[in-house]
């Protein structure tokens, strides 16, 4: 569930805004002593926003995000620049001088999972606390021994949709088929499951034996701003592979997908190996981008590879026909797009730019950053005469975090974008791909920038879209080098 | 807040957390009485954040006595965190249960 509040800068807003926030951390899963952490943490921040950052009235806006395992507060204000890191406490000089200086950053940095903080120029200031939502590991809910009991061979398999009750036995099937190796994360976490089916983020379909134990599973992840799914979540048990429950599994959920009003539907395949690319391919996906470094380093049993971030292809799956699009191609990626698009079945009219469009003042820019992966996502909604240089302090900051990859996904039905990828290739950033329909059920070109080298030798490819993708983005790699 | 005063005590019980609001209005009250000791009763406070360190910090550098009755799980773990166990020997903790 998400929130947006705008609050003024007076003194009696403090003690509602803090407990709505505590009340809020409890409703989606904190417990009640992280919950008073997030919750001092947001006070901290909003009563130094409140004190210091207007010399008048002004307001500020509170985001409250929650995912399956973190909570996210964003506070932004217009006020005076103001930087944390140059305000550290130091206990000397507090009992020396009486100076608290830096003191609720002190505790804020201590208390949040994460803390960011950006400066966007005359776009103000944002700052993000995270806290992460403590849930009982499959490993930490049964013993070694029921873990690794893996069923024998079926006379018979039944497929069925999943369910809240399905949560457990999805998470032994994930531990038992991956070990400790599965990247998401939440799979191992039958709370984050059941929170996820239950709030309709996902909807999967299990297979069990006739004797009713769990061998299959695999489920469509639905996208937070856009009529699509991900492919996200899959696994056989490794008896149980060869008989057809991928097969079974993946019709089932074409069709559930298509029965929902589903645009599309997508996979992130790892290139560690073409496995997953291939099951893609067999039915129907057709690959339209290269993210490279979008998970972090991870061993793949079974599978000789470098230790770098891994890179992924985005495979598409159109559920609805559409024949043609009028697009705004960017003239180093237009021969590029128009192929990925052909692929799809789709015809890319470049529609011509005669006269720059007038811009608004502000940009929408969304900023979605997954810390556990190191990587952020800027969605651009709208361009503004402020664009570049609210993106330019954006980049920065995530740089200064620790932020290993960063993408940006432009609208191709906003002529702007044409000029808007010139100007990114200057700024360092490189070709991705297309991502169809991936926000507010549009288009987008993704472009992306690696703070970390990749060795495209060890990228592996499977569809021959995905290798002209591949090698349009290796030389361009190579000119910048 | 409700607060009474016996003799050089002020007994004060916040029916909010011990932040920056509730920091405000006890400064007014501790400068206006005459107190040797100050007791806070946070049973309903959830919150004391580094507003609440500093004013008692402050309030006991100055030669009150202070006691807190049932402080929030946090106020111990900001007191870790600002490095101010060692400065605060003084303060006395009284933990009744809490609702």
């Amino acid at each position: 569930m998400e929130v947006f509040l705008k609050l003024p800068n007076e003194v009696e807003i403090i003690q509602p805004a803090v407990d709505f926030v505590y009340r809020w951390a409890v409703e989606n899963g904190l417990g009640e002593k992280e919950a008073e952490e997030f919750a001092t943490a947001f006070d901290e921040l909003i009563t130094d926003v409140v004190l210091f950052a207007f010399e008048e009235k002004g307001e500020f806006s509170v985001f409250l995000k929650s995912s399956l395992s973190q909570l996210e507060v964003t506070v932004q204000e217009l006020g005076e620049p103001f930087d944390p890191e140059r305000h550290r406490y130091s206990v000397e000089r507090f009992v020396r001088e009486g100076n608290f200086d830096g003191a609720g950053f002190e505790i804020i940095r201590n208390l949040a999972d994460d803390f960011i903080y950006i400066y966007k120029g005359r776009a103000g200031k944002e700052f993000r606390i995270i806290k992460y939502i403590k849930h009982r590991h499959i490993t930490q809910m049964l013993p070694e021994e029921k873990l690794k009991a893996e069923p024998e061979k079926a006379v018979g398999y039944q497929i069925s949709p999943v369910s809240e009750e399905d949560a457990e036995d999805i998470a032994r099937l994930i531990y038992r088929s991956y070990g400790y190796t599965y990247p998401k994360e939440d799979m191992y976490y039958p709370d984050r499951i059941v929170k996820a089916v239950k709030e309709g983020r996902k909807f999967g379909v299990i297979v069990r034996t006739d004797r009713g134990e769990a061998v299959g599973y695999f489920a469509v992840i639905k996208m937070p701003d856009s009529n699509i799914g991900e492919v996200g979540e899959v696994v056989v048990s490794p008896k149980h592979r060869g008989k057809g429950i991928m097969k079974m599994m993946m019709k089932a959920l074409i069709d559930m997908a298509r029965s929902k009003g589903l645009y599309g539907l997508f996979g992130e395949a790892v290139t560690v190996h073409t496995i997953s690319q291939k099951v893609n391919a067999k039915y129907g996906f057709k690959s339209t981008a290269l993210v490279l470094g979008f998970f972090p380093y991870a061993k793949y049993k079974g599978f000789e590879h470098k230790q770098q971030r891994i890179s992924v292809v985005i495979d598409f799956l159109p559920l609805v026909e559409r024949k043609e699009v009028k697009v705004f191609l960017p003239d180093p990626y237009k021969n590029i797009l128009k192929k990925i698009y052909r692929n799809l079945g789709i015809q890319a009219v470049n529609m011509p730019v005669r006269k720059q469009p007038a811009l608004k003042e502000r940009s929408k820019i969304d900023l979605q950053i997954n810390y556990r992966f190191s990587v952020a996502v800027v969605v651009v909604g709208r361009y503004g005469k402020d664009f570049f240089s609210r993106l330019d302090k954006k980049i920065d900051s995530l740089k200064k975090k620790g932020i290993k990859g960063i993408y940006i996904d432009l609208p191709l039905d906003d002529p702007y974008t044409k000029e808007a990828a010139e100007q990114l290739i200057e700024r360092g950033f490189i070709f991705s791909g297309l991502m169809p329909l991936f926000h507010k059920n549009k288009d987008h070109l993704r472009m992306q920038m690696l703070t970390e080298s990749i060795d495209l030798r060890w990228v592996n490819i499977f569809s021959d879209m995905a290798k002209k993708i591949k090698r349009f983005i290796s030389r361009q790699i190579k000119k910048r080098s | 807040m409700e607060y009474h005063k016996t003799d050089q005590m002020l007994f004060v019980k916040l029916k909010s957390d011990l932040t920056y609001p509730s920091v405000k209005k006890l400064e007014t009250l501790v400068n206006v009485e005459d107190i040797e000791s100050l007791v806070i009763d946070l049973t309903e406070a959830k919150i004391v954040d580094s507003e609440g360190i500093r004013f008692i910090y402050t309030v006991m550098k100055e030669g009150v006595q202070i006691t807190l009755v049932n402080p929030p799980y946090i106020f111990d773990k900001i007191v870790d965190i600002l490095k101010l166990k060692s400065y605060m020997k003084d303060l006395k903790i009284v933990r009744e249960e809490r609702r």
